[in-house]
């Protein structure tokens, strides 16, 4: 009888427990009952709060461990429990999904899902609670910060994603070269393309086993690509086609460079070095890691890339070899290009703000006043120094004059700025120039400047907002277009392609992959754009 | 009448006395029904409930306002991929991909299972039991983090090996015609042990009289494998083989994610990679659902089709 009465309750116990794994998530949705008094309202005081982070997972620095969340939470008496997702789309859709937003979410992505989670009540309408947060009020309303802002502005009085400013862009693009080897070999940097090329070839003479140029990523994300491009005419000025599938040309018109005839004269160029060996072969499938150790390890010497991998990059590569140098080289045009251009511009996009696309989002949960409190306190004139510069004594310190520097062991001992997560985006609403100029080296210093010679102006962006049928056509052939057009291009630079079929390439698109339909839709909702904001 | 009868009888000729036996016997077994409740409750609300939810595909679903609150838009999900330029291509690779587990992995794994059970030193068996596990555990960005260090063009050891012996470095990653034999090579490695696992158990509960039976009457070794061992773990093939196919279009999404390459991906996109970008990635939870439907349909055929000659022919079936 007993064993029967136990095996009764174990059999109740389970079905309950059954039942309680299924039990509601009321972490959601309570925005309609939080109904401050604007005019007497006190934002709380975050002691012993807890703020749900979930964000983008940043390759270049681990914010969980790093030292500016501890001087966060010390400043403020809570507690910040930062979760970055992986692959952080997926995770936040299956979050949304489960009822389980998130206190504050913080991303580098931006499109019209997230202002779909807003427009569903996942997210607070920024606009209607500015009066709760003056700092982030003056943030929006400065106009330093418009073009951000309009960027991320569903409709007037409606934003969902608050911006990251970046006073100033600190990772143009621009050749990357190893100073000492050419040093070494008594070396000059070219000025065109034929001596770019002759340069290549002298290396790889002297290192018989080496790759001389070297880019990364180009099958993934095609930055180093499009960056490269603009020194051969290409344009990346998306004007809000957060796609990437078009980009305007010099006349704003949409079209889509990977296609173009400066792509076809970059690409046959490219791949020529490829069969000659001057190029890094593992080029379509190189990831940051192999890229870094590429230059530490004497295999390649040039690049194409961005200026804030400088620090992380002389820092490994010193770590072995005292002599390593690495420092941007002036950038010169090529192809025809070279014979047309009256200027030489590195901009990978001009216009992406400058050079942010971070943003952060606050959950429309329990916690929204003290997620609020959080935010606000990041856009603070408190928040901006903590984040930018530390604690003074402990990570920087003033000079007779008055000027801020930083304390040499506490970026040796972090490992630099990025590691011990300042300025870094996630931990910070506006991140600053001068603590970033303060803890390059002078080499680096040096290499910033003239990377920013080559940055082109910044226009104002608008997303471009399809209406229903629109969106059925995006939906439908985008992916499909774009992946297209991205295979054969790097089939044709791996020579898996014959690069006389180039021009067929954009007849495949238009007779299979539903171009001009799609060219179509973003030059309509281009004019819808145009026509609000005047431009 | 016999018992059969009473269990089968026309209601209408005893309907008091079989009630009457139902109700008895339920009492009687009343505590295997209390053992039992978990199990069903969770089938319910695990399995039959979430079914509900299909029918997002065919709402323009917002997660916030729920059903009720979400405009129905009909088949347009479906339409949309249908319409695609593409849907044949990913059907077609992602087949492509199950069908290399149902006739490359599936047999493997049997035949490896088989030759474990011929292992005669216990020691060697333990050991080769436990090396071929091991792989299971490897996290599949583990797993395509090594196919990349092994597979390099430059640094990699196969083509290091292929360069000793005078051949031209192989790109793996960047060339189509490798993508799959890579995703199934690397399938076999990490799932052949591990596979086993169901085969042993079924090979142990072999008669070892029908062993000795064999031997007396001359059979040697291998002839006991082929005529006693393989068509007593029958059964257990047929079944792991039907559930095999019954998932024939459910590639590992992670692993070809992290194959993938711009270059590859007229092999390489597949249902499930489709639905990541576009849907669940997106947030598109109606789109998602309605593509998954549509495999879960093309899989569902499979599994009856394989069940269906299955059962005509081994007599094995698994409904």
């Amino acid at each position: 009888m007993t064993k029967r009465l136990l095996a009764l309750v174990l059999a109740l116990v389970c079905c309950l427990s059954l039942f309680a794994g299924c039990g509601d998530n009321s972490n959601s949705g309570n925005e309609g009952n939080f109904n401050p008094d604007l005019e007497n309202y006190e934002a709380p005081d975050l002691t012993g709060k807890i703020i749900n982070i979930y964000a983008w997972e940043n390759s270049d620095f681990d914010p969980v461990k790093s030292w500016l969340k501890g001087a966060i939470e010390n400043e403020l008496g809570c507690t910040i429990n930062y979760v970055p997702l992986d692959s952080f789309s997926q995770q936040i859709a299956t979050m949304m999904a489960e009822g389980d937003v998130p206190d504050l979410t913080f991303s580098n992505v931006y499109n019209n899902t997230y202002d779909t989670y807003g427009e569903d009540g996942a997210y607070i309408n920024l606009y209607n609670y500015l009066d709760l947060m003056p700092n982030v009020k003056a943030f929006i309303e400065d106009p330093e910060n418009a073009s951000d802002v309009s960027r991320l502005t569903v409709s007037e009085g409606v934003m969902y994603c608050l911006p990251v400013h970046s006073e100033k862009q600190v990772d143009p693009y621009i050749f990357l070269y190893r100073s000492d080897i050419f040093e070494k070999h008594g070396l000059e940097w070219p000025t065109n393309q034929e001596e770019f090329t002759a340069v290549l070839r002298k290396l790889k003479e002297e290192y018989p086993n080496s790759y001389p140029f070297v880019m990364r990523g180009i099958n993934g994300n095609m930055q180093s690509l499009m960056g490269f491009s603009h020194l051969w005419g290409a344009t990346h000025v998306n004007q809000g086609a957060y796609n990437g599938i078009f980009t305007l040309d010099a006349d704003g018109n949409y079209y889509m460079a990977q296609v173009s005839e400066s792509y076809k004269e970059m690409t046959t160029y490219l791949k020529g070095l490829l069969d000659e060996g001057l190029m890094h072969p593992s080029c379509a499938t190189m990831d940051a890691a192999t890229w870094y150790e590429s230059f530490a390890s004497n295999t390649s010497f040039i690049t194409f890339d961005k200026t804030d991998r400088l620090p992380v990059m002389n820092r490994t590569g010193q770590s072995l070899n005292p002599d390593f140098q690495v420092k941007a080289a002036e950038p010169f045009n090529f192809g025809s290009y070279a014979k047309t251009a009256d200027k030489v511009s590195t901009s990978f996009a001009p216009g992406i703000g400058s050079g942010t696309t971070f943003w952060y989002a606050v959950g429309n949960n329990e916690n929204v006043e003290q997620t609020m409190a959080y935010l606000d306190w990041l856009y603070s004139e408190e928040g901006v120094q903590l984040t930018n510069w530390g604690v003074e004594g402990e990570s920087y310190e003033v000079d007779a004059d008055g000027n801020k520097k930083f304390i040499e062991s506490f970026l040796a001992e972090q490992k630099g700025l990025t590691m011990a997560g300042l300025r870094q985006p996630g931990l910070c609403g506006v991140r600053k120039n001068d603590s970033w100029m303060a803890s390059l080296s002078a080499e680096d210093a040096a290499s910033l400047e003239l990377a920013l010679q080559y940055v082109e102006g910044d226009p104002a962006q608008h997303l471009l907002r399809y209406n229903d049928e629109e969106q059925m056509i995006y939906d439908t052939y985008a992916l499909s277009c774009f992946n297209y057009a991205q295979t054969q291009l790097s089939k044709f630079l791996l020579g898996q392609r014959d690069l006389a079929e180039w021009d067929q390439v954009l007849g495949e698109l238009k007779a299979k992959y539903h171009y001009d339909e799609l060219l179509e839709v973003h030059n309509s909702a281009l004019a819808r754009v145009k026509e609000q904001y005047g431009i | 009448m016999s018992a059969t009868n009473v269990a089968t009888g026309s209601a209408n000729r005893l309907p008091a006395n079989n009630k009457q036996n139902i109700f008895k016997r339920f009492w009687k077994t009343r505590f295997l029904f209390v053992l039992f409740l978990p199990a069903l409750v969770y089938y319910i609300l695990f399995k039959y409930v979430p079914m509900w939810g299909v029918s997002i595909a065919v709402y323009k679903y917002s997660i916030f306002k729920g059903m009720a609150g979400s405009k129905f838009i009909g088949l347009y999900n479906f339409k949309i991929f249908f319409q695609s330029p593409e849907w044949w291509l990913y059907t077609k690779n992602t087949f492509a991909l199950g069908a290399m587990g149902v006739f490359i992995s599936f047999p493997l794994t049997i035949v490896f299972a088989l030759l474990l059970n011929e292992v005669r030193g216990a020691r060697f068996k333990k050991i080769t039991q436990t090396v071929s596990y091991l792989p299971h555990f490897l996290s599949v960005v583990v797993v395509v983090g090594l196919m990349k260090s092994l597979c390099d063009p430059t640094t990699g050891a196969i083509n290091s090996i292929i360069k000793a012996f005078g051949g031209e470095p192989i790109y793996f990653f960047t060339e189509t015609k490798w993508f799959r034999p890579l995703y199934e090579i690397s399938a076999v490695w990490s799932g052949l042990g591990w596979g086993t696992i169901v085969y042993l158990a079924a090979i142990s509960s072999v008669d070892p009289g029908l062993y000795e039976a064999a031997r007396l009457d001359g059979a040697g070794r291998f002839r006991q494998m082929i005529n006693i061992t393989l068509p007593t773990i029958m059964p257990t093939v047929s079944t792991m083989f039907i559930m095999k196919i019954g998932h024939i279009l459910g590639d590992s999404m992670e692993k070809v994610l992290l194959m993938q390459s711009a270059v590859t991906y007229e092999v390489s996109q597949t249902i499930s990679t489709y639905t990541y970008y576009v849907g669940m990635s997106k947030g598109n939870y109606d789109f998602s659902t309605a593509i998954t439907l549509y495999s879960s349909v093309v899989n569902l055929v499979f599994l009856f089709g394989a069940n269906f000659i299955s059962k005509k022919l081994t007599e094995n079936s698994i409904f």
